[in-house]
C-alpha cells in the first residue's frame, strides 16, 4: 500500500446508472409521483424500478499516487468515457465516492468551448479559461502555445475558417499548456497527422514524466497506452477487470495471453462491449487433437466447457470464419442444443466442424452462443474470439489450384 | 489518518448551496464568457454596439407613435418618447436576462458535457452581459432626458436616481431566476421552450411599460401588481423621470417574490445539473 500522503485519487466502490429507453417519455405527473413515492416505495419496487436501469459502471475501486501515469482501456461501452466524466464532475455517481486531491484538468475533447466566430488567439484564451487557466498564465504561455500549434499564419482568423486540422491542433496545443495536478485525456490524441500525433505524446510523456503530474489516459491505440502510461487498468463491463502493469493488461485485453494454438482459456477473457446477457459463459475451447493447429482433414472437433450463471436450455453454438482480409463472418455452422443447466451448472460439450468447402488458408473464428427467441432470432448469451484455424491440405493432381483472391474462400 | 482531500463527489448534491468560493476562483472565467458574448454578438457587423442603441430608439418611437400619438395613452405629462425608453430599460433587462438563462443548460450542453466548472458561472455571465449592455441603453436614456430638460420639457434627475441600483438588480435577478427555473424544466419537458416567447410577451402587457397603472379601473389595478414586474417598472420610471409613483406594498411583493424565485432557482439549478448531461 502506497503512503497515504502521495494520494491524489481515490475512487471507492463508484456505480453509475444509465436509465434504459426514452427519458421525456415519463409525463410531469409521472415524474411527481415518482419523486413523493420514493421513500415509501419498497425493496421489490426498487427492483423492478431498478431492471429499467443500466449499470455503466459498478463497484469500481482504485486509488492514484500522485505523478503515476494510468492507462484505462477496454472495449467500447466498458464504462471507460463514464468514469472519467465522473472524475472530470461532468456527471455524478450514482453510488459510491470519489476523492480528489489537486486541480483536475480533463480533456474529453478537443476544443472544448471553442467559438467559431472568434479568432485562434481569442479562441486560446476563451479554451483556456474554460479549462480552468487564469488570464496571467494564458499571457505567459500563449507564444509557446502558439508556437506548438504550428498556427502562427492564422491566430488572427477567426477558426471557422480554419481546417479541420489546424483547429484540432490548436485545441492540443491549449490543452497541452494546462497547469493542472491530474490530467485526464480521452482518445485525443487520435487526431491530425502522425507527425502531429509524434509530437503531442512527446509532449504528454514530458508532462507526466519530467512534471510529475498524474494523468489518466483512455484509449484504444495499446501502442500509446504502452509508451505512454506505468500502470494499466482493464474495464470490462462496467467492472474492473484488471489493474496493474501495461502488458499485462494489453495481453489480458487482446486475450492472448490465455490462447495456445490448440486451447484457448476464456475464464478471464474480456466479453465485447454489446453484449447484453450473462446468463453462460464459454470457459474453455480446446480441438480435439493437439495436431489440429495445421488442419488436413475435413473435419474439426473442437470440445467446448462452461458454466451457467442462469438457468438456461437449448443453448445452441455458433462457429464463425472469418478471413482477415474480409474481416466479417464469411461462413458460420450452426450447432443446435449443446448445452443448458442450472445456475451454477458447468458442463462441456463437442461439436465438429465441417470443413468439406473452406479451401486452405489462415482463418480467425468466433464462437457464439446463442438462445432461440420466439420468432427464431438468435439471442447472443456470450461471444468470443476462437481459436484459428489454418487448414493447409496437400493438393490433389488433377485438381484446379484454387485461387482465392479471385474465387473466394468456399468450394460450392 | 484521512487524509484532506481538496474534492469530494457523492451522489447526493446539497440542496442549496451557493459555491461562492469557487465561483471567486473562477471570476476570471465570467469576464471571459461576457467578452466572448460581446465579441459574438457584434462579429462581423460594422455598427457593433451602436444596434443597441438603434434598437432601443426605433421602439421607444414606435411604442411613442402607437400608444402615445394613435392611442393617447396618459403618461403623468412626461414626454412619450422618455417615458416609453425608461420603462423599457428596465424591462429589458429583465426580459434579456430571462430569455438569455431559458436554455442556459442546452445551449451550454456542449461544454458542461465536457469540462466541469461551477455550473451558477453562466447564468451569472448572463447577467452581467445584460447588465452592460442595458447600462449603455440607459445612458443613451439619460442623454435623451438631457435633450428633453434642456428643452425644458421635465423636472432635473434628483437623489432618487440611486433607487434604479437596487431595482435593476432585482429585476436582473428575478430575469435570471425565471429563466433557470424554466432551463431546468427545458431539459426534461421541451414544451417550455415554446412558452417563453409567449410568456415574456404576456408579462410585458401584463406590467405598465406602455401605460401607467392610473389611467386603469380600480378593481384592474391590484391585477396587474400580480406581476412582479409592476411595481419594479413603476419604481424604476419614478426614480429617473419622477413620472408616476412607488406603490411600496406590491414593492415589497416583488422583493419577496425575487428572494424566493432566487431560492428556488439556485435549489433546481443545483439538482438538475449534477445529471442533466445524461438526459440531455
Amino acid at each position: 500500500m502506497t503512503d497515504n500522503k502521495d494520494l491524489v485519487l481515490k475512487i471507492e466502490n463508484v456505480g453509475k446508472d444509465y436509465m434504459l429507453g426514452a427519458v421525456s417519455g415519463d409525463t410531469l405527473k409521472d415524474a411527481l409521483k415518482l419523486r413523493l413515492n420514493k421513500s415509501k416505495m419498497n425493496e421489490v419496487d426498487v427492483a423492478k424500478l431498478h431492471n429499467r436501469y443500466f449499470s455503466a459502471l459498478d463497484d469500481v475501486s482504485f486509488v492514484v499516487s500522485k505523478g503515476e501515469c494510468v492507462g484505462i482501456i477496454g472495449s467500447n461501452g466498458a464504462g471507460k468515457s463514464t468514469l472519467l466524466k465522473l472524475i472530470s464532475r461532468i456527471t455524478t455517481p450514482t453510488r459510491g465516492r470519489i476523492c480528489i486531491d489537486g486541480k483536475v484538468a480533463s480533456m474529453l475533447e478537443v476544443g472544448t468551448g471553442f467559438h467559431p466566430e472568434l479568432t485562434g488567439r481569442e479562441n486560446i484564451y476563451l479554451n483556456g479559461s474554460i479549462l480552468g487557466m487564469k488570464r496571467q498564465e494564458i499571457d505567459k504561455k500563449i507564444d509557446s502555445i502558439i508556437e506548438f500549434s504550428e498556427c502562427q499564419d492564422f491566430i488572427d482568423t477567426p477558426v471557422k475558417r480554419y481546417s479541420s486540422g489546424m483547429y484540432v491542433k490548436l485545441a492540443f496545443s491549449v490543452a497541452a499548456h494546462l497547469d493542472a495536478d491530474i490530467m485526464i485525456m480521452d482518445e485525443v490524441l487520435a487526431v491530425g497527422d502522425v507527425k502531429f500525433q509524434h509530437k503531442c505524446l512527446n509532449k504528454m510523456k514530458e508532462i507526466a514524466k519530467n512534471e510529475g503530474r498524474t494523468v489518466l489516459y483512455v484509449s484504444h491505440n495499446m501502442d500509446t497506452v504502452s509508451t505512454l502510461c506505468d500502470r494499466c487498468l482493464v474495464l470490462n463491463h462496467g467492472k474492473l477487470a484488471f489493474d496493474g502493469p501495461v502488458d499485462e493488461a494489453i495481453k489480458l485485453y487482446n486475450g492472448s495471453e490465455v490462447k495456445t494454438n490448440t486451447t484457448a482459456d476464456f475464464a478471464k477473457y474480456i466479453r465485447p462491449g454489446w453484449l447484453q446477457r450473462d446468463d453462460i459463459r464459454l470457459t474453455w475451447a480446446e480441438y480435439g487433437s493437439s495436431s489440429y493447429d495445421e488442419v488436413v482433414s475435413d473435419k474439426l472437433d473442437i470440445n467446448f466447457k462452461y458454466i451457467c450463471n442462469k438457468p438456461v436450455t437449448k443453448v445452441g453454438c455458433r462457429v464463425e470464419l472469418i478471413d482477415e482480409k474480409v474481416g466479417r463472418p464469411f461462413a458460420t455452422q450452426v450447432f443446435y442444443d449443446v448445452a443448458g443447466g442450472e445456475a451454477n451448472d458447468t458442463g462441456s460439450f463437442k461439436v465438429s466442424v465441417d470443413l468439406t468447402r473452406i479451401m486452405n488458408g489462415n482463418y480467425k473464428t468466433f464462437y457464439t452462443l446463442f438462445a432461440l427467441s420466439p420468432y427464431d432470432d438468435g439471442i447472443d448469451l456470450d461471444c468470443v474470439s476462437g481459436l484459428e484455424i489454418n487448414i493447409n491440405r496437400p493438393h490433389e493432381e488433377g485438381r484446379l489450384r484454387w485461387r482465392q483472391n479471385s474465387w473466394g474462400n468456399v468450394k460450392l | 489518518m484521512e487524509k484532506e482531500w481538496s474534492t469530494v463527489i457523492e451522489p447526493k448534491a446539497p440542496l442549496f448551496s451557493i459555491p461562492v468560493r469557487e465561483i471567486i476562483k473562477y471570476r476570471e472565467l465570467v469576464w471571459t464568457l461576457v467578452k466572448r458574448n460581446y465579441e459574438v454578438q457584434y462579429k462581423q457587423t460594422i455598427l457593433g454596439p451602436l444596434w443597441l442603441i438603434f434598437n432601443l430608439i426605433i421602439n421607444s418611437g414606435i411604442f411613442s407613435f402607437v400608444f402615445g400619438y394613435v392611442g393617447n395613452f396618459d403618461t403623468d405629462g412626461t414626454p412619450y418618447f422618455l417615458f416609453y425608453m425608461a420603462g423599457s430599460v428596465v424591462w429589458d433587462f429583465f426580459a434579456n436576462c430571462f430569455t438569455s438563462n431559458t436554455s442556459v443548460l442546452m445551449d451550454n450542453s456542449y461544454l458542461f458535457g465536457k469540462v466541469y466548472f461551477p455550473r451558477l458561472i453562466m447564468p451569472i455571465s448572463n447577467i452581467l452581459f445584460n447588465a452592460i449592455r442595458n447600462g449603455i441603453k440607459f445612458l443613451v436614456t439619460l442623454c435623451v432626458w438631457l435633450a428633453f430638460y434642456l428643452n425644458g420639457d421635465v423636472e432635473m434627475i434628483s437623489i432618487r436616481i440611486i433607487g434604479i441600483l437596487p431595482l435593476a438588480l432585482l429585476a436582473g435577478v428575478l430575469g435570471a431566476a425565471l429563466g433557470m427555473i424554466v432551463s431546468c424544466l427545458t431539459i426534461k419537458y421541451r414544451d417550455f421552450t415554446h412558452v417563453t416567447g409567449i410568456a415574456i410577451t404576456v408579462l410585458m402587457y401584463l406590467s405598465p411599460v406602455m401605460y401607467t397603472t392610473n389611467q386603469l379601473p380600480e378593481a384592474i389595478r391590484n391585477f396587474v401588481y400580480i406581476n412582479p414586474m409592476s411595481s419594479l417598472v413603476e419604481a424604476f420610471r419614478y426614480c429617473v423621470i419622477a413620472s408616476g409613483q412607488i406603490n411600496y406594498m406590491a414593492l415589497l411583493y416583488s422583493i419577496v417574490f425575487t428572494i424566493i424565485a432566487g431560492a428556488v432557482a439556485v435549489v433546481a439549478f443545483n439538482q438538475t445539473e449534477k445529471n442533466f448531461i445524461d438526459i440531455i
